[in-house]
């Protein structure tokens, strides 16, 4: 059954979230299911890849409990104070194999679509801008994606202005639009977070090795030379951002 | 309540008089020094510790406690299934001795304490109370296992926290553990150590998650030493195992502490004991006897490896091995030929680390069936005298303020004496606990 946003299911898994605890705010992390749910709730029209190398990464096992601030039952609190670094190479593996699936199934619905056209899927995904210019370049680079057209120098095939709108896409459906975003303390704004998700996304330099190292290469065969790698690497560095894991 | 005819009218009188007794000898035993049997180096570090658990219960007479049958006894009181030419000892330190099932350890026996004679509980409660009495050296459940003390102890922050092959006991410690498969599959799948680093490096505000990517920054040389070490060891023709990976957290500085779990082997032969247990327990203790050749092959230098000041000592001189099991079995065969758990006498082997030569502590005996009041042959430990070390053999002997059963939390603190850390302030062991002399070099 193909879950879908409705407000009662948000404010539901909302509750089932924050009602378990991992630090000094009595919160913890998501369960990699649960984090596939988000995803399967953010982007209905996804795919979740039903392979085995995601098996471990949807239960909790001898080998990763211990990662994931398991409560005591004797008295409910958890297990470990604070992540390890284990917690953290396993959570973002996990969160790369899920985003990995999910922007893979894009890239096939792309190559399958009629030449010449978009996928009207991935306009689901990535809604086109209002402005001309950045929307005439948004098809441009979807169409060259779907029909492997590989630009020479994909670090900087996307034009700045495009970033930012894909970081602004990605950012508001994972975590939430700017009222909430801005609704989160006095320290925190819409726009802080996303300077630092785009700083991120470009440092991640998603068509080198850093981003090739997460299994990427394999998994998006056309992301070094699409928007595609793009919006993997930016879901990948959104889905890891605290307020995306804590909510 | 005194006419009550199932209790004695003189009960809480005696529970009164023992009390105060009880009182007396662990007051007494406090003024002891912390100090140890068996010799020890003097260590200018602290030692990492290897906790081996080896379910099912050993009948230690078959490895770590060999026994001759006294004259006048049979079958019927204690079965044994060697001869006394089957017992072996060390070359150098004869009274090192360990049963056919454990000649595997015979080259490590100058280097090992080996505790005899220890009582679990008068009655049996079960596998998984006792193992983990063993292992904590305390059945509240408060504590965690010696290897989680260890490291809650330590207080130093550890990567990896317990490197283990199966569930850990932590008790009220807030400690994390790291599984042993999971850092052998580390090997085999992307790491996404440098993607996360960039990601930190980029910026971001105070986290327990942006934490958790700077402890990746800060172990980066120890996280590349580890893997280098387990891609040499890789290429040797024995796969890698679960003490390859606490032996390269040890030496790679991501770890201090271990568990390993030895759960392939059937030690609980409730039947057929005589053609199942031995050939189980001599597994066990080749395996263990495996990983202390293991640890003997890795040049280690605490912060100094390869450096022109090494003195040639291995990662077995700088880990402290404990193998423990839940309990012994009872000394008879039953109906089934097999032999049944026996709480009142057990034995555990300290090995490595600043161990320099081999000593015995404690003793157990059989009682005969034709002595015992229960009309079944008993196999159990003997009490000690802790301000000498001797055991203590009758009545008479026994002085009330140093004489007691050994149990797990007195072998706990010697252990933690060895490793420099008294688990009384911790809380590991009670505060009462009796201490062992030591005879230092």
């Amino acid at each position: 059954m193909r879950l879908r946003f409705s407000p009662a299911f948000a404010v539901g898994f909302a509750i089932l979230l924050t009602g378990f605890s991992f630090t000094e705010r009595w919160m913890r992390y998501p369960r990699p299911d649960e984090i596939l749910m988000i995803f399967q709730d953010r982007f209905p029209d996804g795919f979740i890849h039903p392979a085995m190398e995601m098996n471990s990464c949807r239960q909790l096992t001898t080998d990763n409990r211990s990662f994931l601030g398991d409560n005591r039952p004797a008295d409910g609190k958890p297990i470990v104070a604070e992540p390890n670094l284990h917690f953290a190479k396993w959570y973002a593996s996990c969160l790369a194999d899920a985003v990995g699936n999910e922007v893979a199934f894009l890239i096939r619905r792309q190559s399958q679509a009629q030449a010449g056209s978009v996928d009207s899927k991935v306009l689901e995904w990535l809604p086109a801008p209002t402005e001309p210019s950045l929307r005439e370049e948004m098809r441009d680079l979807i169409h060259k994606a779907g029909t492997q057209q590989k630009p020479a120098n994909p670090a900087v095939s996307i034009s700045p202005e495009l970033r930012i709108y894909i970081v602004t896409q990605v950012v508001a459906r994972l975590i939430g639009p700017d009222p909430v975003l801005n609704g989160k303390g006095p320290l925190f704004s819409a726009q802080q977070l996303r300077q630092q998700v785009l700083a991120s996304v470009d440092a991640l330099d998603f068509s080198e090795a850093g981003f090739q190292s997460m299994g990427f290469k394999t998994r998006l065969q056309h992301s070094e030379s699409s928007i595609f790698g793009y919006l993997a690497a930016t879901m990948l560095v959104v889905g890891l951002q605290d307020e995306f894991l804590m909510q | 309540m005194a006419d009550h005819p199932l209790i004695h009218p003189l009960s809480r009188r005696l529970f009164l008089k023992g009390a105060a007794s009880t009182s007396a000898l662990f007051g007494l035993a406090n003024l002891a020094p912390l100090e140890l049997w068996g010799d020890v180096a003097s260590q200018d570090t602290t030692p990492f510790l290897v906790l081996i658990k080896a379910p099912g219960g050993m009948d230690v007479t078959l490895g770590l406690d060999p026994l001759i049958r006294p004259a006048g006894t049979d079958d019927q009181d204690m079965f044994i299934e060697y001869t006394p030419n089957e017992i072996r000892s060390h070359p150098t330190q004869n009274d090192m001795r360990v049963g056919p099932s454990a000649t595997a350890l015979v080259p490590f026996l100058d280097q090992a304490l080996i505790f005899n004679g220890i009582v679990m509980n008068e009655s049996d409660n079960g596998h998984t109370a006792n193992l983990n009495y063993a292992a904590t050296a305390n059945g509240q459940g408060k504590n965690a296992s010696l290897a989680g003390e260890v490291l809650f102890s330590r207080r130093a922050p550890q990567p990896f926290g317990v490197v283990a092959n199966s569930t850990v006991i932590l008790g009220k410690r807030a400690l994390a553990v790291t599984q042993t498969g999971t850092i052998l599959q580390s090997l085999n799948s992307p790491d996404p150590s440098e993607f996360l680093e960039r990601i930190q490096q980029a910026g971001g505000g105070d986290s327990p998650f942006r934490r958790s990517l700077r402890a990746i920054s800060a172990a980066k040389v120890e996280a590349g030493e580890l893997t280098r070490l387990l891609k040499i060891w890789q290429a040797a023709p024995v796969p890698l195992e679960d003490f390859h990976a606490a032996a390269a957290a040890f030496a790679s500085g991501m770890a201090s502490a271990a568990e390993i779990t030895l759960n392939s082997f059937s030690l609980d032969t409730h039947s057929d004991h005589p053609r199942r247990h031995q050939e189980a327990q001599i597994r066990v203790w080749e395996r263990v006897a495996a990983i202390f050749s293991f640890f003997r092959t890795i040049p280690f230098e605490p912060k100094r490896v390869s450096s022109a000041s090494a003195t040639g000592t291995s990662l077995f001189d700088h880990t402290l091995f404990v193998v423990v099991s839940d309990f012994s079995r009872t000394p008879y065969l039953n109906a089934s030929k097999g032999k049944d758990h026996n709480p009142l006498t057990n034995s555990v082997l300290v090995a490595g680390g600043p161990i320099k030569r081999g000593r015995v502590i404690g003793q157990s005996r059989l009682v005969p069936r034709g002595d015992s009041s229960s009309g079944e042959a008993m196999h159990i430990g003997l009490p000690l005298d802790y301000s000498t070390g001797a055991t203590i053999t009758s009545r008479a002997e026994a002085a009330p303020a140093s004489v007691n059963f050994l149990h797990p939390e007195n072998v706990a603190h010697t252990v933690g004496a060895l490793m420099g850390i008294d688990f009384r302030k911790s809380g590991t062991v009670p505060q009462t606990t009796l201490t062992l002399p030591l005879d230092r070099k």
